[in-house]
Order: structure tokens, then sequence, then C-alpha cells
């Protein structure tokens, strides 16, 4: 990959576009394309609207240029834990943009501090010499002008998605909720949770995107809606990190998010779906999460036939933006179910920010235990910082579920489902997005504005139960996030191995014992 | 310096002379004091069978005598009196004293009082309240609970005192209560969870101690013993073995002074050290503060009903 241009990369991303299938079947294995292959370019034949409206030209409020999108598509074909062309550079205190410039032409072909992002003090730099990010922040960081500089680093979804089932939600008695519930009643509503995640749709709209539907574009009205269980009072303006530029609202075309946030703060007690944890408490999503059809929409949009079917993606990017923009808008709990191999200084200060902010933040682990069990970032920073804690899953049996990471620094478990412990009844339970709707593999023309029951297994549905619990601790008075990281683990139920262990961390999240506190004597 | 023992060495031969003074004593009722020494002369005076009058001469057959309260002086015949040797010490027996209010009865006699030792104390049960403000030696925890390290006990109980000397037992019953919330404590900030507390202190002390007599209305005493602390700490949103209900045992010091406001009642100002150890600790934020003791320093008030 090293000596590939990003122009190679567009170029082999047209062909991964145009590669392979007949056009006529809607399946996975079918796909492909019918029309013209390459790129086209431009955004002229996106589309956004609503119904009986006219649809307006809305291209160049995707965030994700061609280029960029191709890149990405590489990047997931071929498992790449970053995007090509792309670093984060921080350079050291001081450092005027002219050092700043003549640090960077150490690089590779042309590169333009101007052509970059900053996020806070962080700039995203496209290397068009050079599209190994290994190799241009390997050269970046011998300068003396740069502080650190990493690849930028796609992080992935920690959840297997799975059937969908009308059990009942055990995860919550197992962390003790019905009586932490006698307590405090789902928290306040001064309380504002971030699901930096792959977004919780805001609004209940239809929109007019331009679609490859298997022979041909056309322009398909895609319905969204706000999760019925979630009142849409509780939102705060979300923002949208990689699909769109600023302005537009969060959609979830994935359905992790907004199972993620249903585990949080979903409404309960009002007949509606399934239950909460903080259910007062207000919601602001942000999204930094891809998922196949936002990149199916970037690619129909830009004009590339042919089906995304690549995977989602969070690049670091979008996180370090996300976590600044959740901490900055007063968030006091922020939920992190993503991460990935590798470490990345953006990550680590980004929830640093977010600590200094007075935001918790509460990490997936990792669902990597089988396929290697290597320790993961952001989930390795969980130990470093005081406040932000990282959470492994449990099943039922609260034992750890057979895919959650023990050599990522877990510091806490949680239940985030087990299949192998109790089948699909052994999964986290929310109301959802009917994945029906939206099955990559089975449908062109998806609608995201249905919900029902869907059960979900993996550290990312672990996160959410200490984030939840945050959040009502929260609500009780224990501002500092560190604090509240002290008290979730001191009212652990030890599991394991006897104290701190590397399966279960401090043990079971307990939310009653937690919110409850002490006495004098007991 | 000299000078003042002398006079005071004079004095009191003064003293031993008067009371060593010759009386005779009146044997018969209405024995008449006269002016001059016939029966013709004028009657000064008449006194009962016992009352005792100064010789101050003898006269064939008479008396020469002087009434040591009304100075007055007379003669008497011998044959109604009998002389008492110098240094009796009969007591005197005048009653019915003629014109001399009862106060005055008692001056009859001049003799010095007979030389016994003060009357022994006799033992008696006393009842008591007691208010004492109590500082107590888990002081974190109980501010971080209750916000405040001391508690105001209220208590009643009863003395026995002059078992033997000054020996005295006692036994009290207080009652305490405190309410606050449950908390958590993080590098030393207490976070206040909102869910309420009350605390009760019910203690049960048994002891006893020595007093010492300072003046006729005042004493000193010191004493010590045991409690049985029953602490109870209940709180809201409890299940079975949340709430602590249980008796510690421990020890007390006690000491303070004992003022005599009345024949029957008294007040105490007292000082009280209570040691009970390893009553807490166990859990709660007794345990974060590593505080274990369930007594403390007081101040108390009694006043104690009794002789």
């Amino acid at each position: 990959m090293s000596s590939r241009t990003i122009a190679l990369a567009l170029a082999a991303a047209a062909g991964l576009f145009a590669a392979g299938g007949n056009g006529t079947g809607l399946s996975a294995q079918a796909r492909g394309i019918a029309g013209p292959g390459g790129l086209q370019g431009g955004g002229d034949a996106a589309r956004l609207g609503t119904p009986g409206q006219q649809p307006q030209d809305q291209a160049d409020e995707f965030a994700m240029t061609a280029e960029r999108a191709a890149a990405f598509a590489l990047a997931q074909r071929d498992r790449l834990n970053w995007v090509p062309g792309e670093v984060l550079v921080k350079f050291k205190p001081g450092v005027s943009l002219a050092r700043g410039t003549r640090a960077l032409s150490a690089l590779r072909g042309p590169v333009n501090p101007r052509e970059g992002r900053w996020i806070g003090d962080v700039l995203l730099l496209p290397t068009p010499g050079e599209d190994n990010p290994d190799l241009a922040s390997g050269i970046l960081i011998q300068q003396p002008e740069v502080l650190w500089a990493q690849p930028n680093y796609i992080r992935r979804l920690h959840a297997t998605p799975t059937d969908p089932g009308y059990a009942s939600q055990w995860h919550l008695d197992q962390i003790n909720m019905p009586a932490a519930w006698d307590i405090n009643a789902g928290g306040k509503g001064d309380v504002l949770v971030a699901v930096v995640d792959s977004g919780v749709t805001e609004v209940t709209r239809t929109s007019v995107f331009q679609l490859w539907t298997g022979a041909r574009f056309e322009l398909v009205p895609i319905p969204y809606a706000i999760n019925p269980d979630i009142a849409e009072s509780r939102f705060v303006n979300g923002r949208d990190f990689v699909l769109y530029s600023s302005g537009t609202p969060v959609l979830d075309m994935d359905g992790h998010g907004t199972h993620v946030a249903g585990t949080i703060l979903q409404s309960t007690n009002n007949g509606t779906g399934f239950a909460g944890i903080a259910y007062n408490a207000k919601l602001l999503p942000v999204k930094v999460c891809a998922a196949d059809w936002d990149w199916q929409i970037i690619i129909s949009s830009r004009g590339i036939p042919g089906f995304w079917n690549e995977g989602g993606s969070c690049p670091d990017d979008a996180i370090l933006s996300g976590i600044r923009y959740a901490a900055d808008q007063g968030a006091k709990v922020i939920n992190l179910s993503l991460g990935g191999p590798g470490e990345s200084e953006a990550e680590l200060e980004a929830l640093r920010y977010a600590v200094s902010k007075g935001a918790f933040v509460a990490i997936a682990a990792g669902n990597d235990y089988l396929e290697g069990n290597e320790p993961g970032s952001p989930a390795r920073y969980g130990r470093q910082i005081e406040g932000v804690m990282t959470v492994g899953a449990v099943g039922r049996s609260m034992k750890r579920a057979y895919y959650s990471n023990t050599s990522s620094g877990t510091e806490i478990a949680a239940p985030g489902g087990d299949s192998r412990d109790g089948g699909t009844a052994g999964k986290v339970f929310q109301y959802g997005i009917n994945e029906a709707d939206y099955d990559f593999d089975s449908v062109v023309k998806p609608r995201f504005d249905r919900y029902t029951t869907v059960s979900l297994q993996g550290t990312s549905m672990a996160a959410p139960h200490v984030a939840g619990v945050a959040a009502l601790l929260y609500s009780q008075g224990v501002t500092n996030p560190a604090a509240i990281e002290a008290a979730i683990k001191k009212f652990a139920k030890d599991l394991g191995t006897a104290g701190v262990d590397d399966e279960y961390g401090a043990g079971l999240v307990d939310a009653r014992a937690t919110l409850r506190g002490l006495g004098v004597a007991r | 310096m000299t000078k003042k023992i002398v006079l005071v060495v004079v004095l009191l031969l003064a003293f031993a002379a008067t009371a060593a003074a010759q009386q005779v004593r009146v044997n018969h009722n209405r024995t008449p004091l006269r002016a001059e020494p016939t029966s013709a002369s004028l009657v000064l005076e008449f006194y009962q069978a016992g009352s005792a009058l100064d010789i101050i001469g003898r006269q064939e057959g008479w008396y020469k005598v002087r009434d040591p309260k009304t100075k007055v002086e007379g003669f008497i015949l011998a044959s109604l009196v009998d002389e008492l040797p110098p240094s009796s010490t009969s007591p005197p027996r005048a009653p019915g004293q003629p014109g001399l209010p009862p106060s005055l009865r008692t001056r009859t006699g001049t003799q010095p009082k007979p030389a016994t030792a003060p009357p022994k104390p006799k033992a008696a049960i006393r009842a008591f309240a007691d208010v004492s403000s109590v500082w107590m030696t888990a002081a974190e925890s109980f501010t971080a609970v209750t916000g405040s390290d001391s508690r105001l006990q209220y208590g009643g109980g009863v003395q026995a005192v002059n078992l033997w000397k000054g020996l005295y037992a006692e036994a009290m019953v207080g009652y305490s209560s405190l309410t606050g919330s449950r908390v958590f404590v993080y590098q030393g900030t207490v976070y206040d969870l909102g869910i309420p507390v009350t605390i009760t202190f019910t203690p049960i002390d048994a002891g006893g101690g020595w007093r010492f007599p300072l003046s006729k209305t005042l004493h000193a005493y010191i004493g010590g013993g045991v409690e049985f602390m029953n602490y109870k700490e209940e709180s809201d949103f409890a299940g079975a073995d949340d709430d602590v209900s249980e008796v510690f045992t421990g020890l007390y010091a006690s000491g303070g002074l004992e003022v005599k406001l009345a024949k029957w009642l008294h007040v105490r100002a007292e000082g009280r050290y209570t040691r009970i150890p390893d009553a807490l600790g166990g859990a709660g934020v007794s345990a974060d503060f590593n505080e274990t003791d369930l007594g403390g320093a007081a101040v108390a008030v009694r006043l104690v009903v009794g002789k």
C-alpha cells in the first residue's frame, strides 16, 4: 500500500464499485453494477428533500468527497485500520504556521496545511504524495515542530447485529436497575448524554437521495423517524461528523447508535418499547460512524454506480471532532461503543479534553477476544484517565461474554449479552430501528422510520449500561468524572478473580449500590 | 507574728477561764434571786430547776451569782442550789426560762460543745437528668453523613452515693439522634446522594466512682464504667440487611464537680470520655476514613435530686 497514490486508490475504488455482479439481483452476492463504471465526480446527482417538495441539490452538504469515499472504500476492502492518504498532526505549542508548513514539507508530494482541517489544535492533513499514513506520520514525528503525528485511524462499532426478539431485559435486572430507579427515577433533564456513535435519528422526515438500485440511479425517498420511545423534546441538537457538513440533522442508518442510546435513556414506564436507564436525561446524538447506507448514499450521490457493502467505519478525525463537540456542548456523559487496534494520540487527547470539561466517558472494551484479543483504542486509555471507564461485557450468567476483550485494560463489567449464554434471550434488548427495513444484503430502498424490538450483543451494549448509571449518579450530585468512576468501581459486584482482574475489572456494575452510596457504618 | 501568737494564746486562755467558771445549778423550781443575802430582800428573778448560774461570791448560806445571759447579779440561798464542779460538762437543762426567747435558751449553758466526730454521711439514692454534648471520635465519618461531628444526648439515671465513704455507683440511659444523607466520598470531597439517613444512639452506662468533699456544698468526683451502646442507622431504600442495629460495648471515664443547690438538689458539671472500639470501620464511610471507634468526648450537665 505504501506506494499507492490516492489516484491509484481512487482507481481501485472505482474498480471495486464496478467489479463483479450482473446487476440483476438484490442479494449481497448478486449485487453489482449495470451502469457505466468509473468515477463521475461532482455532486450534481445528489438529491435531498422531502416528499412533495422539489428535490434540492444538497450534494455540497455532504462532508465526504468522492476521493475520500474511495479512500475509505479501499481501506474497508483491505481491512486497513486507517484512512489512506490522511494523517492527524499536532504541533508543539508556539509553532507558527510557517514553521509548521516547513515541517510538513518533509513529506513527499505537495502538502499544504491550508487544505487540512483543524479539529481543536489537531490538523487533519491530506497527504497526496504518501497514502500510507504510517510512513507519513513516521516522517512527521521526526520534525522538531511536531508534537505527535498519527494515521487517521478507522474504528468500528463493537456490536454484533442479531435477530430481533421479544425477550425480557434481563440486563437491567442484572445491574439492579429496578431498585436503583426507586432511588433515582431516571435522573434529571439537566444531564446531557452524548452518544458518539452511528447517530441517533433526531428528526422525523423523508429525505430523497440518489441511490444505485442495481441497474440505475433512482431518486429514492427514504423515511426517517425519531424513536417513539425517546421523546423529541429530549434531543439536543446533534452533529454529524461523517456524512454531512454542519447544519444537517443526525440520521442513524445503522441502528447501533439508536440501540446504545436506548439502553442509556430510552423512556421507561411509558407503555412503549423498552426501558432505558437514565430515562429523564437529555440526548446529544453525535454521528462519527458511517454505516453501509451512509456510504451508499455518498457514493451514489457522487454518481458512482454499484453497492458499497464494505461495512461501517468511524474515522479518528470524526471521533476526535465528535468527542470535543460533545464536551463543548456540555455533555456530562459520553458513550463510545467503538474502537480498533493500535494507539491513537488523537483519541487520548480527545478523552482528556472531555474529562477536563467535566464529562465522564464509557468505552466499550472491544469484541476481539476470539480474534487475537489485542488491546484496542480508545479502550486502552480507560485505565490511564480517571473519569474514563473501559467496559467489558458479561452474559446472563454473569460470566464474561465469549467475545469480550480481556487485554485492553477492562475496568468494569456490564451486561453486553452473550448468545452462547441463553441464545437470543441472552442478548441485550432495546427498541430500535426495524432491521429488516434496511438490511443491506436484501434491501435496495431502505427505510429507517419503523421501530421494533432489537437484540444485540457486544461490549457496545455493555458500555451504555455504565453510561446510564453514570448519568443517574451525576444527577444525584456526583459531578466529577473521576468520582463517578471511583463510585462505579467501589460499588461493583466483584466477579472472577478476587479484586480487579482483566476479565471483569472491578466487577459487575451495581446501579442500586452505586446510587445508594454509604452511611457511617454501612 | 509573735504578737499575733501571743494574742491568740491570751484569747484561748480567757476562753478557757470563762468555760471553767464555777457554777451552781438550781434544784428547785421558782427559786428566787434576791438583791440582798436575806429572804426579805427584793426578788430580782425566779429560776427553774436546772438553771445554771455563775458563782461570783459566797456569804453565809448564800451564793452571790450572776446570770450568764442577762448578767443580772444577786443572791441565792445555798440550800436551793447545788454547786457544780469547775469542769462540769453537764448540758444545760433550762427550759422555760422566763422572759427569754427560745433562741436564747440554748445559751443557758456556756460550756464548750462536746468534742464528738462529725456525723457520718448516710448512703442515699438519687435520680438525675443528664444533657451531654458529645464530640465523636469518628469525626470525619459523622461529619460526612450528618454534617457534624457532635451530637446532643439526653439521659437519665440513678446514683447511690456514700456507699462506703465517698464511693458511689450509677446507671444511666441516654438517647441521641442525628439525621443526614448517604454519601460518596472521593479524595476528600463528600458527595451528598440525597438519601435520608437517621442515626440513633441509645447508650446504657453502668459504673461508679469516688466523691471528695471540697466544702459543705461542693464535691469533686471521678469515676468510670461500662457503656453498652445501642447504635441504629436507618436509611431510605434500605434492603433486608442494609440498616444497622447493634449493641457495642465500651468503657467510659468521667469526672466533675457537684454543687449542692438545696438540701435535695445538686447540679453536676461533668466531663466524660468513652471508647467503643471496633464498632465502626467495617463498611460505610467509616471504612473509607478508617475510623473504628464509636465513642467520644462529652461535657454534661446533670441535675441530681436526692440527699
